[in-house]
């Protein structure tokens, strides 16, 4: 009866939810959506005072290939935070990422994780065969990536079972996984096995591992699979997980066993918190499956958890009905105390997402809250149901849900007001100064120079350093998007990633994949436009670089003429007639090699238009025209008129007008000197 | 002789009087500031002269701070170094006008307001330098107690600040502590420049070093005056941000409002520069303030305040 009572309610206000693809525990109904390559059963005690996390895992691995592995890949994720030598250690210390630093990590700090033993059924335990592998670099000293050896094969297409014993020392809060005063977080916290790629999966041509060390800017990669863990923790601590709730145990010690369980998921993490307040709610929509929500905050910022419930139910919304209907019964939604949330905040793993919390939050609509909340949820279709390699294509989970995340803001219609990032107490004073209304797309940097150091698709260690990761895998990622929608229009684009949700649902899609649906979808090749712009370099400026008319008499400026075969004539100045004419010219360049192609539409002074079309491959165009004065003088020339490539870097020289402009000129100029005043006010303050 | 309070009353008044004073400073900040910005003054232009698609946008838009992006892009920035260097010249030279108005008072005169500056400058300028030494002692204060509260568990390092700021409230307890404990060492670091200043005019004495001791030494024994000071300070600032926050709200796209916003910012850096004037005033009454008592208790000192 309890399970009708939902239904009931929502029919009583008027909706009709989708049937349940997964049961109240967690258990797909029907066929299962993925293949199940890699299923967990989890047992955990975590010890709070000790910092110590000690589990077991039953393993249960598919061999999907056609032959068979006698060697299995294994991540060992925590080992990151072992030492200073660790892969994630030393590109966090030479490239600056902030939050994933172990620098200011002292004596007590550091995490690790050991594994114990490895038990086949049989009793066999192969933890001997255990060996430190490090697949992207010769640091010896990383412990990452491990493998184990069986002492038969997995026979094609066989199973395997291992029961995995191990210890670990929780590490200080770093990277979205660790503990903080009454706060913890696990994620990646246990022996995972990494990805065995089949034919044809990812351009693969022979049965692949893909098991990738730890490194600071990466995130992860696995396979489907049921998770069903167990979780031991005092009693006054709150927990929540990925999955639905299956039960809870209170025992003798003190301590409660919490019982989770999700099918066809790649991860599972959770979070053991004393003190957080939770927020029950649950999602409705017509047509869309119901979701429960739960809502982890720090009571200090409870403020926070209205809007966080309101805009995971914007996404789920939004998603459901432009991409796929989120299948999964249950949505944790946790909101990390003050003083972590830069470092565990911002975190998606299956149906479970950390984002912000606020002590006092902007009403109605914290932009802050709001943006981080959606990406976050968004990130369960574009990570959580295509599982892409987020080493290797990084840009497939975060390029994509960062366009994703301005499509649902966009939906809601709520923008960027940089005001509402100041402090409270600050609020007042700032707003004035800072007030905006800048829609997300646009926040999102283009760079600065057409020509780019990286590709959008590179292994995201071999980036230049976190900024220009993030500017690339993200920012670059989305325009990538943009840019294809620009050529195809919205309603093509709309279905394409409709498709492309639908077909890679529960399954790993690669680059390659995603272009073939496009180019399926819109009916024409769009593999070489997506090629140099996730593959190449090439960026994009095009730039109305010179625009300049001129009067001219009806028979040509002054100076000497033949007239009628005999000697030159020189000819005055004779402008001012009422046949005088306009010559005008417009100077074009294109600063950047990305091969799009570029219109460029004329306004001239009576209100008709000129429209001239630049191939790709030509760099520069000047256009000429000469047209009765005043009439024909050209007063606006526009590159891409109406709507240019998200990718363009400098969107204001895309368009050029005859007259000046001084109001933007004169806005910049006098910002800048009164600026300057404010600090020669202040310096001079201290002489 | 007198008291604290009117002694504060005083130093405001003298500050709305001295508008040419006030005027004097101005110009040296245009001075400076226009100097900062006149090397990115062409690609200014050239970014947004020909603009329409940031015709009616607001400086906080993306059409504005994207153009920015070009006008600072390569190596093109302003120029701050250089010019500050010639606002610690200017108004280390100024420095003796203003004094010689606040003490002097009467008729103002361009020349002798340049004379008084000239015949200072040299001397002013070596009582800065000695004076450097009480700044950096007098910030180890509020440093030591910093270091001090985060021992204690009272977060107050970068990364604190950063969570505190866009999550919570930077505004907890400590942080109020803390910038109260910095902002009187500064109030008293800068109210012994002045006092400095003060005595180098009223007395025309050659040895700085002596003068900043002694500045020092008075100060020290006038707390009140530097709780005083302090006030004058926060009184300053907050009229300041009342002015920034009124200039910031006036409406923005067009060339009119754009010379209206830089028309009242100019109100804003008077505002500022008035209230520097009254401190320099304040100064003035409290040597005065001393100097009687001291000749009424005959030669055994100056008494606190």
């Amino acid at each position: 009866m309890a399970s009708l009572l939902p239904l009931l309610i929502a029919a009583a206000i008027g909706i009709t939810p989708a049937p349940p693809r997964f049961d109240a525990a967690g258990r797909s109904i029907g066929a299962a959506p993925s293949d199940r390559a890699a299923s967990y059963v989890l047992e955990a005690r975590y010890d709070p005072g000790a910092r110590r996390l000690s589990g077991t895992a039953r393993l249960t691995w598919t061999n999907r290939s056609d032959v068979p592995q006698r060697t299995l890949w294994f991540h060992a994720y925590w080992n990151a935070f072992k030492n200073a030598e660790s892969t994630f250690s030393r590109e966090a210390d030479l490239r600056g990422i902030s939050r994933a630093g172990t620098r200011s990590y002292g004596r007590d700090d550091w995490g690790w994780t050991e594994l114990r033993s490895a038990r086949l059924p049989d009793g066999t335990d192969v933890r001997p065969t255990l060996r430190w592998e490090h697949p992207d670099d010769d640091n010896a000293a990383d412990q990452t990536v491990f493998t184990l050896t069986l002492p038969s094969p997995v026979p094609a297409h066989g199973t395997v079972t291992l029961e995995l014993a191990w210890e670990a020392r929780v590490p200080k809060l770093i990277a979205r996984t660790g503990v903080q005063g009454r706060y913890a977080l696990f994620g990646q916290w246990f022996p995972k096995v990494g990805v065995l790629e089949v034919p044809p999966q990812r351009g693969v041509h022979a049965p692949t591992w893909n098991c990738h060390q730890f490194h600071a800017a990466s995130e992860f990669y696995a396979d489907f699979g049921t998770y069903d863990a167990a979780l031991t923790v005092p009693r006054a601590m709150v927990v929540d997980a990925t999955g639905v709730r299956t039960g809870r145990t209170e025992n003798p010690d003190g301590t409660v066993t919490h019982h989770f369980h999700q099918d066809d998921v790649i991860d599972f993490a959770w979070t053991a918190w004393e003190g957080a307040v939770q927020v029950d709610d649950v999602f409705r929509a017509d047509g869309l499956q119901e979701v429960a929500l739960t809502a982890l905050v720090p009571a200090d910022a409870r403020a926070s958890a209205p809007q966080i419930l309101a805009a995971a139910k914007a996404t789920l919304e939004h998603g459901g009905r432009a991409w796929l209907p989120y299948p999964y019964p249950h949505l944790t939604l946790v909101a990390p105390p003050l003083g972590a949330n830069t470092s565990s905040g911002g975190m998606e793993y299956p149906t479970f997402v950390t984002l912000y919390s606020r002590t006092d939050p902007v009403t109605p609509r914290d932009v802050l809250l709001w943006e981080v909340t959606v990406h976050e949820v968004g990130h369960g279709w574009w990570q959580g149901l295509l599982a892409s390699n987020e080493f290797e294509e990084a840009w497939l989970d975060e390029g994509v849900n960062t366009w994703a995340t301005a499509e649902v803001l966009e939906g809601v219609g709520l923008r960027w007001d940089l005001a509402q990032l100041a402090a409270p107490g600050t609020r007042w004073l700032l707003r004035p100064l800072l007030r905006s209304s800048i829609a997300d797309r646009n926040v999102r940097s283009r760079g600065r120079s057409p020509r780019y150091q990286s590709p959008v698709v590179r292994p995201v260690w071999l980036f230049q350093n976190s900024r220009e990761a993030g500017r690339t895998v993200y920012d670059r990622g989305a325009g990538a998007l943009r840019t294809i929608a620009w050529e195809v229009g919205p309603a093509v684009f709309a279905r394409i990633m409709r498709t492309y949700a639908e077909r890679w649902a529960f399954r790993h899609p690669g680059t390659d994949d995603f272009l073939d649906v496009a180019s399926e979808v819109a009916g024409r090749d769009l593999r070489p436009l997506g090629t140099a712009l996730l593959r190449g370099t090439a960026g994009l400026d095009d730039a109305v670089e010179e625009l300049s008319c001129k009067r001219i008499a009806p028979g040509g400026g002054p100076g000497m003429y033949d007239r009628d075969g005999g000697p030159p004539v020189f000819r005055p100045a004779a402008r001012g007639g009422e046949d005088d004419r306009a010559r005008c010219e417009v100077l074009v360049e294109r600063h950047g090699d990305l091969p799009l192609p570029l219109d460029v539409r004329l306004t001239f002074e009576d209100g008709t238009h000129l429209t001239e079309s630049v191939p790709p491959g030509e760099v520069w165009r000047r256009v000429t025209t000469e047209r009765p004065f005043p009439g024909g003088r050209v007063v606006l020339a526009e590159a891409h008129p109406g709507a240019p490539p998200q990718l363009d870097t400098n969107r204001l020289n895309d368009e050029r007008s005859l007259q000046p402009t001084p109001a933007p000129a004169s806005t910049v100029a006098g910002w800048l000197l009164y600026s300057a005043q404010i600090l020669s006010a202040a310096v001079g303050s201290l002489l | 002789m007198t008291g604290p309070g009117p002694a504060v009353r005083d130093a405001l008044r003298v500050g709305v009087r001295e508008w040419r004073t006030v005027g004097m400073l101005l110009g040296a900040n245009w001075l400076v500031a226009a100097l900062m910005v006149a090397p990115v003054l062409p690609a200014v232009l050239a970014t947004f002269g020909h603009a329409p698609l940031a015709v009616g946008e607001p400086l906080v838009s993306s059409e504005i701070l994207g153009g920015l992006g070009t006008v600072f892009a390569g190596d093109r920035a302003l120029s701050v170094l250089g010019p500050l260097v010639l606002l610690v010249l200017l108004q280390t030279f100024l420095a003796g006008g203003v004094v010689w108005r606040v003490c002097a008072g009467g008729p103002f005169h361009l020349g002798a307001f340049f004379g008084q500056s000239g015949r200072l400058v040299g001397r002013n300028a070596r009582l800065f330098l000695w004076l450097l030494l009480l700044l950096v002692a007098a910030m180890l204060v509020p440093l030591a107690l910093g270091a001090g509260m985060h021992g204690l568990g009272l977060d107050t390092s970068p990364r604190g600040v950063e969570e505190l700021w866009f999550f919570g409230n930077p505004f907890g307890g400590g942080t109020l502590v803390l910038l109260l404990v910095l902002g009187l060492a500064v109030a008293f670091w800068r109210l012994s420049l002045e006092v400095g200043r003060v005595l180098l005019f009223r007395q025309d004495v050659q040895d700085t070093r002596r003068t900043a001791w002694r500045a020092f030494r008075l100060v020290l024994r006038s707390p009140l005056a530097v709780v005083l000071y302090a006030l004058l300070g926060l009184l300053a600032s907050l009229a300041v941000l009342l002015a920034v926050r009124f200039r910031a709200s006036l409406p923005e796209g067009g060339a009119g409002l754009a010379l209206l916003a830089l028309a009242v910012g100019q109100g804003v850096l008077w505002l500022r520069l008035a209230f520097q004037v009254a401190g320099t005033r304040f100064a003035a009454l409290l040597v005065e303030r001393l100097d009687a008592i001291s000749s009424t208790n005959g030669p055994a000192g100056p008494s606190p305040a």
